[in-house]
């Protein structure tokens, strides 16, 4: 065995570490937000917040639909285009023409038809299902922290992953589903795409 | 892996794509020993450490249905764990550490043979080495990756792996080099 190998297992693996691999697998599971750990850190400013709100907010406001961000990281960096595009199986333009269904997964996902407009990666046409990490439970929208739900008649920057079981394309949180403004925006985006296209980086997992 | 054990991370990994924790956490199980030795390398910290094996299991189990070749599933974990304890310490430090920078080896050719006879400490490896250097170390020497293996999973030129690969060996043979003269020089000392 190799000196650095042997240094490195001195390291003391502690008793209870299948317990906090259990832990994290039940917080994916139940997308519970808390870190144990640091829960009495915030639960007194969160217990004055929620009792202010109740005190000074009016009624109609407290009805309003609140965001609850799905916590973590992605597999790839998301804010890294090249990343994005070499996780993907398809990179797109394309208009949401209609919202499907929301299921409930660990986390609500939303379907919606998407017409193709023109192709980066990959050669999709007509239209096609795409599945969003995000959506409402009751009146709490679950969603990636920088990522916003689709919306029908507006047009997108995609990159997707083909899901085969289910026979839609899952968008890529954040720089996957770029929304696109005007005509200067998408030029703008099929450039940068494009570019990153030509310097992928491949997901290692794939 | 040997064949029957590529099998059966393949049968797990299968089950665990369907939502299914119990092979999940089978998967998981077999390589958290791994991922707490390496965030506590990066954080010195057994707490911290915990809360990586903790976040690694959150990540990786939301994002297994996207993992398409079950035989990458450690490489894809140690990829996470990697990232997550990056973020600890840029939370503490408020920096990216690993953003490694394009090198080339200069006119110094140095051997890794040259550093077989290396001893070293659990608290020089800790110490000395900074974010970069001790995630090509251990990737290399504990999870026995080739040089081109380790390329891949941190997505960097392979020139630059071995540029980090020596630079690190080389400062854990200085600093050996270091108590080795300090230690002369108290027994100089002494003698007199």
């Amino acid at each position: 065995m190799n000196e650095i190998k042997k240094q490195i297992n001195r390291i003391d693996i502690p008793n209870n570490i299948t317990m906090r691999s259990k832990a994290g697998i039940s917080k994916a599971r139940n997308g519970i937000l808390f870190n144990k750990k640091k829960w009495p850190i915030y639960i007194i400013p969160l217990a004055i917040a929620l009792l202010l709100l109740t005190i000074y907010i009016p009624n109609n406001l407290m009805h309003q639909p609140t965001t609850q961000y799905i916590e973590g990281d992605y597999a790839i960096d998301v804010f890294n285009r090249n990343e994005v595009v070499g996780f993907a199986d398809n990179v797109f333009i394309g208009k949401v023409t209609k919202k499907l269904q929301t299921i409930n997964l660990r986390y609500p996902e939303t379907q919606f038809s998407v017409e193709v407009k023109s192709n980066i990666k990959g050669n999709l046409s007509g239209e096609i299902t795409v599945n969003q990490q995000a959506g409402y439970e009751d009146e709490r929208l679950f969603i990636y922290e920088g990522d916003k739900l689709l919306e029908e008649g507006e047009s997108y920057m995609f990159a997707t992953r083909f899901m085969e079981g289910e026979g839609w394309h899952t968008a890529i949180p954040i720089g996957g589903d770029v929304p696109i403004k005007n005509e200067k925006e998408e030029k703008e985006l099929i450039k940068n795409y494009t570019n990153s296209f030509k310097n992928e980086i491949p997901f290692k997992g794939n | 892996m040997d064949y029957l054990e590529v099998n059966i991370i393949k049968h797990l990994v299968e089950k665990a794509k369907n939502g299914n924790e119990s092979a999940f956490l089978e998967i998981f199980m077999h390589y958290q020993e791994d991922i707490y030795r390496m965030a506590f390398l990066y954080l010195n910290n057994s707490n911290d450490a915990l809360d990586v094996v903790q976040d690694t299991a959150y990540q990786s189990f939301k994002a297994i249905k996207y993992l398409k070749e079950a035989s990458y599933v450690k490489t894809w974990l140690i990829k996470i764990a990697i990232n997550c304890s990056l973020n600890v310490l840029r939370k503490r430090k408020k920096v990216l550490p690993l953003r490694v920078e394009y090198e080339e080896l200069g006119s110094e050719k140095l051997r890794f043979e040259d550093f077989t006879d290396l001893s070293l400490t659990l608290k020089e490896l800790i110490e000395i080495l900074d974010e970069g250097e001790k995630t090509i170390i251990f990737l290399r020497f504990y999870q026995d990756l080739t040089i081109r293996e380790v390329a891949e999973i941190l997505n960097i030129p392979l020139g630059s792996v071995k540029t980090i690969l020596y630079r690190a060996l080389k400062k854990l043979r200085e600093n050996m080099k270091g108590d080795e003269d300090y230690e002369r020089d108290q027994e100089a000392n002494q003698s007199y």
